[in-house]
């Protein structure tokens, strides 16, 4: 039994090595001056590739600030629109359900690539490229497959019963539903919302194609330096970049942690 | 119960006014869709006083490749200043690929959209062709600047002539570029002169020389002069532009880049992808070898540290291409004149000394028609380490080959090259 | 009346983000058929079609699209599923295991690009690390891992973000399932192994297919990754895609949508294959059910 769980034991162990060195080396790489080969550490701790992210460019700093606004804006719209979706797909029976359903994978099916490309002449059309409300529509449609299903997921487990409950004791549905489905569903909203926020964040192609230059998020920004090959600038950006992506999720895990605390204290 | 409410009440407030900012942000330009006619005809009759009027206070965007950091640089701070301080205008620079900027206009111009979102264009060669013949550039405004008259020299059959195509003052010039090789003298003392030496300099120094791959501009601009080394270049200047001819006489140095392939870099089986990856490998010395249409962007970088002192630039015997980029106006611009104030700076004495003094890009400016204090401020600039006189330069220049001929090359080196 | 509609109002937006899609969608296809009446093109022709599949410039990319997607959606499958039990049965520091396996779920690809970069690139870690120990003495006797035409260097970066995936979208299902039936097994006198690979592993199959399904479709038709560790030729079909759609002479825009066409119509054949599948496997375990 030792043996096998030994073996168990170091396959996660060198599953977390994989995960976390490769990180941990983006950051030494954003924090040496030059890094020529092959020195093993770089020539010097120096700050110049902070020094480009922050100070230098002024605008790659608003440009994350109003990248953080418009992910939330998406994820914000994703939930609401998942919410309602699977609420509608747990909760009712209706003619082209299953295809509606089969709808919602279509996201994953098409590649945000070939919508883009797809869609761009419609938006031109439509005076909605180069703006904000184009993008959102792309981001939004590409987190729905996730929000749909996460939501869903745990609509359905929930079920009716608490609300029927509630309504034989005399609330009406809205207070039933604002009471005591939705407080029970934060936990798996705020998971759909920072899973949407992720990958509207994480989104290239349809801002860079959709947005023409006039809107900017961090993704399509630090884009180009990846392969360009200065380490050190590649690696700040790139650092701040996963932070921002990291913090925003480890925020909204906070809060669920606290919430969920808030409902248990309060029923005992 | 309460405090569960109120929290809930904030987080959507939070949301609401999170959505309200992005939305009102000033991220995304309303496109105004009704004076765009008007104004155009309204705008040929307009002398430049009152076009500087009009373009005071305004925006105007400047798109254009963004892969040379101090090219960015210098436009966002030196020259993005001087338009604010002496015409009160607000420079937006936006790196994109000229690719991706013909296709957005196209495909602007297919859906009808009389207003966009793009000012001056940073455009030349096989671009700039098939931008005229699509449409999708604003003119003739060139005669109507005061720099052209003042500055330019208007026989000049480059400013008249972008890759042999006819310009009918589409675009004003910007500056002038030409390929130049470059390699450290610490660690390669040779500078091949022609396509014999350049064959045994890559046999020497196996896996340490390429070039970028195609389309990219100076990956391009290789091909096309290992093309007159081999080829000659008088034959292409009134080639017809079909596949199959131009592959006829172009395979001889297609045969030889196919020579050099396995003593290239991987083998000539990928190249970097870009001018940038190139260079970024060659100041990491893992290239020995470099080229760039800027002959004196090696004095920038040497002053800055990025290359060591030791690097040089040379040229072939026969002569490395020459051309001039441009500056253009996109048909749907939303602020004519503002582009046009923009590129009437930028093609003057002062905002090309600006361009000269801190990339070293060779001026567009007629030197015969400068004021002594004007000549001054070019002459006391040093064109700094590693570089080459500017008569050597001008005495092994060579033409560009016609636009349309470009295009059909860059897929016959894709065909014939790559991996083989 | 009201009643009847409510589902469809609550699927409203949903709906209309949908049509969107589709509307992509069905442009691609008709434009891949040459349908083009701004550029003068009016017949709708199979050519461009005929193209993808046969002219190995573009076929060249078709292939190593469904090769690199097949090859880091098995590996990524295996490791994921051996993460997944393995976290099952090391319960020790679970919650820290946990939270390290969702990095690579939150990590952008682009930030994925770089790290693969950073390690197996020819001036990478690994190669600076074989110089130090003597293997090698130039910079290019590193072989080039990842722009190479074999695409290992996509696949590393997909493996490291999707494996991840792999274990935590199994994770609750092959859970529930060890618990319950996994240990009555060992109860009844199986060993471990043989209760792993006889009960939990066959009664998993439902979502690893999924997980399976979800990644390669995704990796067959994403941008950003295989652009940035790809080789000059052959390029990627979604890359090779954009190409075309933003090559200056608009004749080439049809080839363009021919590949989209050609992804979108392998991406729902791929989903048709997944659903065929379940419904064989679901039906499977019903059979040994029964029994």
């Amino acid at each position: 039994m030792t043996n096998k769980n030994s073996i168990f034991k170091l396959v996660m162990a060198l599953a977390a090595a994989c995960i976390l060195i490769p990180v941990i080396l983006m950051a030494v790489c954003a924090f040496t001056s030059r890094w020529q080969w092959p020195d093993l550490l770089g020539e010097s701790f120096s700050l110049r590739g902070f020094e480009e992210v922050f100070i230098n460019n002024v605008q790659s700093f608003r440009i994350l600030i109003s990248s953080v606004f418009i992910s939330m804006a998406a994820a914000l719209f994703a939930t609401i629109i998942g919410y309602m979706s699977a609420q509608a797909f747990s909760m009712y029976d209706f003619p082209l359900k299953k295809w509606l359903h089969f709808g919602s994978m279509l996201p994953i099916i098409i590649p945000s690539s070939v919508f883009a490309m797809g869609i761009h002449v419609y938006f031109i059309k439509w005076g909605i490229n180069d703006s904000i409300t184009g993008i959102l529509i792309g981001h939004v449609l590409y987190c729905l497959p996730y929000t749909v299903n996460i939501l869903g997921d745990s609509r359905e487990a929930l079920g009716n019963k608490y609300e029927q409950q509630a309504m034989m004791l005399g609330c009406n549905s809205f207070m039933a539903f604002f009471h005591i489905t939705l407080p029970l569903m934060i936990p798996s909203v705020i998971s759909a919302f920072s899973m949407a926020y992720i990958i509207s964040f994480s989104q290239y192609f349809i801002t860079m194609l959709l947005g023409g230059g006039v809107v900017k998020t961090y993704a399509v920004f630090v884009f180009p330096l990846i392969s360009a090959g200065d380490r050190t600038i590649a690696g700040a950006y790139t650092l701040v970049f996963l932070l921002s992506s990291l913090l925003i999720f480890i925020l909204f895990e906070g809060v669920i942690k606290f919430i969920v605390k808030k409902i248990v204290s309060a029923e005992t | 119960m309460k405090r569960k409410k109120i929290g809930f009440m904030l987080c959507i407030v939070l949301c609401v006014m999170m959505v309200v900012s992005v939305s009102c942000s000033n991220n995304s330009d309303p496109q105004q869709n009704n004076d765009a006619p008007v104004e155009e005809t309204y705008l040929s009759e307009m002398n430049f006083d009152k076009i500087e009027e009009k373009a005071k206070g305004t925006k105007v965007t400047f798109y254009g490749w963004g892969g040379d950091e101090y090219r960015n640089n210098w436009l966002n701070t030196d020259m993005a200043n001087a338009l604010k301080e002496k015409y009160d205008i607000t420079l937006e620079v936006v790196p994109m690929d000229i690719d991706q900027i013909l296709n957005k206009l196209s495909g602007e111009k297919q859906a009808g959209s009389t207003s966009g979102s793009i000012d001056v264009i940073w455009i030349n060669g096989e671009n700039f062709f098939t931008a005229k013949e699509n449409s999708l550039l604003y003119g003739p405004f060139l005669d109507k600047l005061p720099s052209y008259e003042k500055y330019i020299d208007t026989e000049d059959p480059e400013t008249n002539f972008d890759f042999g195509y006819p310009v009918e003052g589409y675009e004003a010039p910007y500056g002038k570029a030409q390929i130049v090789f470059m390699g450290d003298s610490a660690k390669t003392s040779e500078t091949p002169a022609g396509a014999e030496e350049f064959l045994e300099y890559v046999k020497k120094y196996k896996g340490k020389v390429t070039y970028p791959a195609l389309p990219d501009f100076t990956g391009s601009a290789f091909v096309r002069n290992v093309i007159y080394e081999i080829c000659g270049y008088e034959q292409f200047m009134d080639m017809e532009a079909d596949k199959e001819t131009v592959r006829k006489e172009v395979m001889p140095a297609m045969e030889y880049l196919k020579s050099l392939n396995p003593y290239l870099w991987n083998e000539g089986k990928t190249f970097p992808a870009s001018s940038t990856e190139q260079e970024n490998m060659f100041s990491d010395g893992e290239l020995y070898f470099n080229l760039s249409y800027s002959p004196y962007s090696v004095a920038t970088r040497i002053e800055d540290g990025v290359y060591p002192d030791t690097v040089r630039t040379y040229l072939f015997d026969k002569g490395t291409i020459g051309n001039t980029s441009y500056m253009g106006i996109a048909y749907n611009s939303p602020n004519k004149e503002g582009a046009m104030v923009v590129i009437d700076y930028l093609m003057s004495a002062e905002g090309q000394a600006g361009q000269f003094d801190k990339l070293k890009a060779l001026p567009v400016v007629d030197n015969n028609k400068l004021s002594p204090e004007e000549k001054e401020m070019f002459e006391k600039i040093d064109t700094g380490k590693g570089t080459l006189t500017q008569e050597e330069l001008l005495s092994k220049r060579l033409p560009e080959m016609p636009a349309n001929l470009v295009p059909i090359i860059e897929e016959i080196w894709l065909e014939e090259v790559v991996g083989k | 009346m009201i009643k009847k509609a409510v589902p469809y109002i609550l699927l409203a937006p949903f709906i209309v983000l949908l049509l969107i899609l589709l509307l992509a969608a069905a442009n691609s296809l008709m434009q891949g058929l040459g349908y083009m009446p701004a550029l003068g093109l009016n017949k709708i022709s199979l050519d461009y079609y005929k193209e993808v599949f046969l002219n190995p410039e573009f076929s060249s990319s078709l292939l190593l699209s469904l090769y690199i997607s097949l090859v880091s959606t098995i590996f990524s499958v295996v490791i994921g599923v051996l993460i997944c039990a393995s976290l099952i049965k090391t319960n020790k520091a679970e919650k820290f295991y946990r939270s390290v396996l969702r990095i690579p779920i939150l990590t952008p690809h682009i930030v994925v690009a770089l790290f693969v970069i950073i390690i197996f690139s020819q001036s990478g870690i690994l190669s600076r690390i074989c110089y130090q120990l003597n293997i090698i003495n130039e910079i290019n006797e590193f072989p080039n891992i990842i722009y190479n035409r074999k695409g290992i260097g996509i696949i590393l970066g997909y493996i490291w973000k999707e494996a991840p995936f792999v274990a935590y979208f199994v994770l609750s299902f092959m859970e529930s399932i060890s618990v319950s039936h996994e240990e009555a097994a060992v109860n009844l006198g199986a060993s471990p192994m043989r209760s792993f690979f006889s009960v939990t592993l066959p009664l998993s199959m439902p979502a690893i297919l999924n997980a399976a399904f979800i990644i390669m479709i995704f990796s067959f038709g994403a941008y950003e990754l295989p652009f940035l560790l790809g080789v000059t030729k052959p390029k990627v079909l979604p890359v090779q895609a954009y190409v075309e759609y933003s090559h200056p002479d608009l004749r080439h825009r049809p080839y363009a949508m021919a590949e989209n066409g050609v992804m979108i119509l392998v991406s729902l054949a791929m989903a048709a294959l997944y659903f065929y599948l379940w419904q064989k496997k679901v039906k499977g375990i019903r059979k040994n059910y029964d029994k």
